[in-house]
């Protein structure tokens, strides 16, 4: 299974990773695409950080895992920000067996 | 600046020009839309604009192109063109030349203190940005945040609740949930981006002296001389809020310097009548100077407007040359628009110094010592267009 990600940064800096612990398997920044394969029954870190700078700003993340899968359903994250201000979160997932 | 100079100069900026279009035409490929082009654009402007320096007087080379003129106390007046394009949306890179088109020369001090060039100074600059933040959270530590981050998604009716960031909920959240996103997002290493900025470069100085005390004819002489700085800088900011940058660089310059100008009152024939003539006596002394530079910069920011004032105090040591400058410029710098667009318009700014020496009993006063630079500025839009 491929986990598919694109970055669209307007006026600030994104990065996102997919990460298993400390082993980063993809890394993304500002405006950029990539895929990753992912394991069924492996718990992975998704992190997301962004940085703004003097002017209101946006961040567009979305990722989507090819064939879907229920671990990991369709994601879209649409952020509005003001001049100098940072965001950004982890969570963790794991994918299930294709049946 | 001679011919081949120039030449050599503008190959150099269309190569940079190549491989910057070649990085684009290499996305294009990849089937990137106009749309992510378009944002990429947006981006960079986004970052030169935050920390545009009038005059290249900044430790951060700037990302934007642009045009200067300075005046400088007793110095004179230099011009400076800035050439700046990208190579991809973390790499940067340019050209300056600095030019003083004012009398005086025989009183500065080249790129050093001042920051002002004597002759002709060309510089080339390189600059990276690192920024790979990342959280030193555990999987328990990140899934009970993601616990207190569903619970707040679901009070606040959001349906995906990995769609909700940290600011979120430290702005909205309850006293329990705040802490527990600062907590969180304070757990991250390398979360302050960094960037190492590279710059050398070479200075012209031309000097007219005489060695002559009987004829007094004149010499003029050239001199070329090289100057590097690397500098270190470092943003600033507190938990979600980025306010600044801290800077701290190192100057290596070789430089020339004239003598001292003195007065000759000659007799003319056996007129009795007596001619002046004032000139530099003596051949011109080398210096070479190593500087470290301290600098603080902050935005003041302000978001209903599109304009941005920054002040950047600087203090710089010459560690050999036992001279000592403090400045505090004050920059008027014009924004973007909606569409990350260069606001039309001059920019600039002022720098207020004062230069001394560290020796004992040669101390200036701050009469003698005060310095003061206007800067008017011009942004070029166009290399950040490729």
């Amino acid at each position: 299974m491929n986990i598919h990600i694109k970055t669209v940064a307007k006026h600030c800096h994104i990065t996102v990773k997919i990460r298993e612990d400390n082993n980063v398997l993809l890394s993304l920044t500002e405006n950029d695409e990539g895929s990753a394969q992912l394991l069924p029954n492996t718990t992975y870190i998704f992190e997301w950080h962004v940085f703004t700078g003097s002017q209101p700003a946006k961040a567009n993340i979305q990722a989507l895992v090819v064939p879907a899968n229920d671990g990991f359903p369709p994601l879209k994250i649409d952020k509005e920000y003001a001049p100098g201000e940072r965001d950004g979160a982890p969570f963790i997932f794991t994918l299930t067996e294709i049946k | 600046m001679k011919p081949k100079s120039l030449l050599l100069a503008l190959f150099l900026l269309n190569v940079s020009n190549a491989i910057a279009q070649n990085q684009l035409l290499s996305e294009k490929d990849l089937g990137f839309v106009k749309e992510v082009r378009d944002h990429a654009n947006l981006t960079v402007n986004e970052i030169g604009t935050q920390s545009f320096s009038p005059f290249g007087a900044g430790s951060i080379s700037n990302f934007i192109s642009n045009v200067s003129i300075s005046s400088f106390f007793e110095e004179g007046v230099n011009g400076r063109i800035e050439f700046q394009g990208r190579f991809n949306s973390r790499w940067s890179g340019g050209l300056s030349i600095d030019q003083k088109i004012g009398k005086g020369a025989n009183q500065a001090t080249p790129l050093s203190l001042s920051g002002i060039s004597p002759g002709t100074t060309i510089e080339f600059n390189l600059q990276k940005i690192f920024w790979k933040p990342q959280y030193e959270l555990g999987l328990s530590e990140i899934s009970q945040l993601n616990e207190v981050i569903k619970e707040y998604a679901d009070r606040n009716n959001i349906e995906d609740s990995r769609t909700v960031g940290l600011l979120d909920i430290y702005k909205k959240g309850t006293a329990q949930e705040k802490k527990a996103a600062l907590n969180a997002f304070e757990a991250r290493k390398f979360k302050q981006p960094i960037l190492v900025n590279f710059r050398p470069g070479f200075t012209q100085t031309s000097f007219s002296y005489s060695t002559d005390s009987v004829r007094l004819a004149s010499v003029n002489e050239a001199f070329i001389t090289p100057t590097v700085t690397v500098s270190l800088i470092k943003s600033l900011g507190t938990a979600f809020k980025v306010a600044g940058y801290v800077a701290l660089s190192y100057n290596f310059s070789e430089s020339y310097s004239a003598s001292d100008e003195l007065t000759f009152n000659v007799p003319f024939g056996t007129t009795g009548n007596f001619f002046t003539k004032t000139l530099a006596f003596g051949e011109p002394t080398k210096r070479t100077t190593h500087n470290l530079s301290f600098e603080y910069r902050r935005n003041i920011l302000n978001q209903n407007e599109k304009n941005l004032i920054a002040i950047s105090p600087s203090v710089t040591m010459g560690v050999d040359s036992n001279k000592l400058s403090i400045f505090l410029p004050i920059y008027f710098i014009n924004g973007i628009d909606e569409n990350g667009e260069l606001l039309e318009g001059l920019q600039g700014g002022v720098r207020f110094g004062y230069i001394t020496s560290t020796e004992s009993g040669q101390v200036s006063t701050f009469k003698e010592g005060f310095a003061a630079h206007l800067i008017i500025s011009r942004p070029l839009d166009f290399l950040s267009k490729f």
